[in-house]
Formats: C-alpha cells, sequence, structure tokens
C-alpha cells in the first residue's frame, strides 16, 4: 500500500498537460495585470471570450 | 440578502466590480475548447475564467459576501447557455490553493441556487497537486459524460 502510493505520486494524472497550462496562463495573466497591463495587450496571446 | 455589485464591462474581454472598499475584481474568460480536443465529449464550449483584484487592498479588507453573491451572479449568467462548462484551476504559487478552494467552495454552496453542478478535482503534476473543478449545469446535455471525461482528466495514467 505504502509502495503503491509512492509510485503514484510520480504518475502525472491524464489531464496534467492541460492543467498546467491553465495555471501557467492564469499566472502570467494574472502577473501582468498587477502591473498595471490590461487585457487587450495579451489578446493574440490567449482566447479571451466573453460567453456571457 | 445582499444584492451583487454592479458589474461593468471595461472591454470586450472582461468584467469588472468595484466593493464597497475599494477593491476592484476582474473576471475574465477564457476559451479552451481547442486545449480539449482529445476529449471529444467535453471538448465543446469549455472556458475557464479567472478572477484578480486590480486595485485595493484584498488581505486588509473585512469580508463581504457581495462579493461571492457577485460571482455566482456572473456564473448564472453564464449558464443560460446552458451548454456552457467551466473548468478551473486554483494558483498554487504561494502554496494557498487550498484557501481559495474553500473560499470559493463557500461562495458556491452559499449562492448557488441549485442549477449549478460542481465537480472537484485533483491533477497530480509532476509530484504536485493541482486543485480544479468543474461546474456545469444540471441541465447539460451530456452531463454524465462530461463528469465522467472530467474524473477521467484528474486520474493518474497507469493508476490501476
Amino acid at each position: 500500500m505504502v509502495v503503491k502510493e509512492k509510485i503514484n505520486k510520480t504518475l502525472n494524472s491524464k489531464g496534467a498537460a492541460i492543467f498546467k497550462k491553465m495555471l501557467e496562463d492564469k499566472n502570467a495573466i494574472s502577473k501582468h495585470l498587477q502591473k498595471g497591463g490590461k487585457l487587450s495587450d495579451l489578446k493574440d496571446k490567449y482566447k479571451f471570450v466573453k460567453p456571457i | 440578502m445582499s444584492n451583487p455589485y454592479n458589474l461593468f464591462e471595461p472591454d470586450e474581454f472582461s468584467y469588472e466590480f468595484v466593493t464597497s472598499q475599494e477593491i476592484t475584481y476582474q473576471i475574465y474568460f477564457l476559451d479552451y475548447s481547442a486545449m480539449f480536443a482529445d476529449y471529444p465529449n467535453i471538448a465543446e464550449f469549455i472556458y475557464t475564467f479567472n478572477i484578480d483584484v486590480i486595485d485595493g487592498n484584498e488581505k486588509s479588507a473585512i469580508t463581504d459576501e457581495r462579493i461571492g453573491i457577485t460571482i455566482v451572479e456572473i456564473f448564472k449568467r453564464f449558464f443560460i447557455k446552458i451548454e456552457n462548462v467551466v473548468v478551473y484551476v486554483c494558483d498554487t504559487t504561494d502554496k494557498k490553493h487550498y484557501a481559495r478552494k474553500r473560499k470559493f467552495d463557500t461562495w458556491f454552496w452559499k449562492y448557488n441556487d441549485g442549477n449549478i453542478i460542481k465537480e472537484d478535482g485533483i491533477a497530480m503534476i509532476e509530484g504536485t497537486e493541482i486543485v480544479n473543478a468543474l461546474l456545469i449545469e444540471k441541465h447539460h446535455p451530456k452531463l454524465h459524460e462530461i463528469i465522467f471525461a472530467f474524473k477521467d482528466l484528474n486520474n493518474k495514467v497507469g493508476e490501476k
């Protein structure tokens, strides 16, 4: 059981690449906004939408 | 119950509201449909969203229930189109991802009218836990397939 838990810690989730990209995008955009930047500056890099 | 704050649309990409303690929140959505191409059951109308404080000091602010009410109001509008799906992650950079999850969960359980279903996930990426969640309208025509696919995304490769 202990061995299995140790093995699982080294395994990535199937959606790892997606969640990692989400997190990286989130942090990059957040940093840009904290520096006073606008979302429009990043419109070519990210697909902002207003789905409402 | 208190009213949500007035929502502004400062540009074509985001929403903003200003609290009574003069903290400005910016909320925006990103289209992630393309990233889910390998998961056709959840590839359509899939978005992520982020909330950022762009002005004011959130840390010194006292609890303000209208913030949660306003966020949930945005989601109620978002889910008028019942095919819309949200997947979001909690920032891990400062190790406060579980605190963020608790805050969002509190808002969700307190102000959700029952039409939005939330499914929590924890993805493992190179030994780090990424707290994430799915939000979906309960009448979504592919509700069960999407929840199944979301759980599959969080499963570890090779896990029995």
